[in-house]
Formats: C-alpha cells, structure tokens, sequence
C-alpha cells in the first residue's frame, strides 16, 4: 500500500479542505496524476498520485478539514 | 532566485481557450519548460471558484445568459469574480518548488506585484492576508485565486484597469460586499491596458528577482 498524503504547503500552512475527489475507487492511476483538490487560503492544489497503480480507498470525503501531513487514501 | 521567465501577450481571448492553454503551459513547465507569464483580457465572463456561493451572484443565471455573461465554475481558490475588457487578466505558470515559494508566500509576492505596479502611477495600494487581494483604501482594485498542479501555478490575477466597473453589480466580488475600482477610475483618464502590460511584466520580474525573456 502506498499512502496518499497532504504535502507541506510551505509558510504557516496546517490545514486544507478538501474540495473533491478527481478519481473513483477502483481506478488505475499514473504517477503524477490529480486525484484530488484541496484549497486554502485562495489557492487550490491539486493531490498527486505518488506512484502508478489501484486507488484502493479514500480515506476522507469533500468537504472534511484535514490537517497537513495526514493520509487522505491508499494506492496499492 | 527564480529561473528565467518568459512573457507571453495574448491579447484578447476567450476564456476557456485561455484555460486550455495555461494546461498545456502547466505540462510543459512540470515537463521542465522554464515559466511563462500570460497577460491577456476577456470578453465579460464570470467565473466560480472552488470556495463560491451561488448566492454571490446577483442575477440569476438566467439573467445573466440574457445579458450574455457566461457563467464557469474554474478550479482556482476563491469565490465569484467577473472579467471583462480593460480587465488586465495575468496568468503566472510558475513552478513554485524550483522558485523556492510555499503558496502564501507566492500569493503574497502577486499581491506585492500589484502593489508596486501600482505605486508606478502614484497609486497606493495594499495586500490583504485577511482578505487576499489588492485594495486602494476600502475599494478592491485586484482579485487573486490561483490554481496549482504538481506545484506550477495557473490562473492568477484580475486587475482592474479600464473595466467597466458598473459590470460588477452582477456579482458580490470574492464573497465580499465591496465596491471595485480601477487605475482609470483613481486616475481620472482612461488607461488603456496595452499600455501597461510591459510594465507590470517588468514589475514581476522584480518582486520574483527573476530574468525576462519576450515572446507575443
């Protein structure tokens, strides 16, 4: 399993909202792909895939506040 | 310091081909392309960010396909706003992690872009991290909301230079209840936004402390 997880966003950033999901459970995915939107403070940033494979499962849904560095799904 | 950028004029476009080309940009700059600066204005379109409240709009959509005013929701930060022309729309494709910036830091530099650019026509301005933007005492002159892919940027910035700011009654700009202006407005004179847009390209060049390469 590889996890999913909110990246440092630099200066003073410690938490995000995830606007949506850009992929379904189940779907094969490449490395470097969007899977998710998450926004904060007038920018929204788009989640890469960490690798190539299954998005096996989302761990949040749109909407949740998620802190920085949190896992937010698994590929396997 | 950050790497070369090159400035790219595309005059008055429509603004779904904007978007298809600042994607194309974002590939080619996480590809590894150096970073492109887009000025160009729209035809009046109004658009929804991924923070908006239909509410914020003041007509209903119907309404506003009556008068023409298409209506996008676009993947960028923030609420509502409006372009339309003498709007000076800037679309930096910036590749944040090789330019050293987190996203408050870049959004702030866009703000202090503005700023300084401002400054140039004896126009005081500031930034806003509680309200992110630019404004001229109480009056918001530019809205800020960006996107980033694989940490380059697109979308950007909307500044106002000749709009007509009467446009604005269709929306509650960013969420807010504000009144708009313009440098032809706080001017006095018309300023037509292709006398300009050299010059807030050289006022990015400065506040990024990055080189500058042309092409229209």
């Amino acid at each position: 399993m590889i996890p999913v997880i909110i990246p440092d966003l630099g200066e003073e950033i410690i938490k995000v909202q995830l606007v949506g999901w850009l992929v379904a459970e189940g779907q094969q995915l490449s490395e470097g792909e969007d899977i998710a939107e998450v926004v904060t403070d007038k920018a929204v940033f788009n989640i890469a895939s960490p690798a190539a494979g299954v998005f096996l499962r989302k761990h949040y849904e749109a909407g949740a506040e998620i802190d920085v560095g949190t896992m937010i799904a698994e590929i396997g | 310091m950050m790497s070369p950028i090159r400035f790219e004029d595309w005059g008055i476009v429509d603004y779904q081909t904007a978007w298809l080309r600042q994607k194309k940009l974002v590939g080619e700059v996480v590809a590894g392309a150096g970073d492109v600066l887009v000025v160009c204005e729209h035809p009046c379109v109004i658009t929804l960010g991924r923070q908006a409240h239909e509410q914020n709009l003041l007509l209903s959509r119907s309404g506003l396909q009556e008068k023409g005013v298409p209506v996008l929701s676009v993947d960028r930060g923030g609420d509502v706003t409006l372009h339309a022309p003498g709007q000076m729309v800037v679309y930096p494709l910036v590749d944040l992690k090789r330019a050293g910036m987190g996203l408050k830091k870049y959004l702030i530099n866009l703000e202090q872009v503005v700023v300084a650019f401002l400054a140039g026509f004896g126009i005081v301005a500031n930034g806003d991290e509680s309200r992110r933007g630019v404004w001229v005492g109480n009056k918001k002159i530019a809205s800020i909301g960006i996107g980033v892919s694989r940490w380059v940027s697109f979308h950007g910035i909307g500044l106002n230079i000749a709009t007509d700011l009467s446009l604005f009654r269709l929306i509650r700009p960013c969420g807010l209840s504000v009144e708009m202006t313009s440098v032809s407005e706080l001017l006095h004179k018309r300023v037509p936004v292709s006398d300009t847009k050299s010059l807030f390209g050289e006022q990015f060049v400065r506040t990024f402390n990055s080189d500058f390469s042309v092409k229209s």
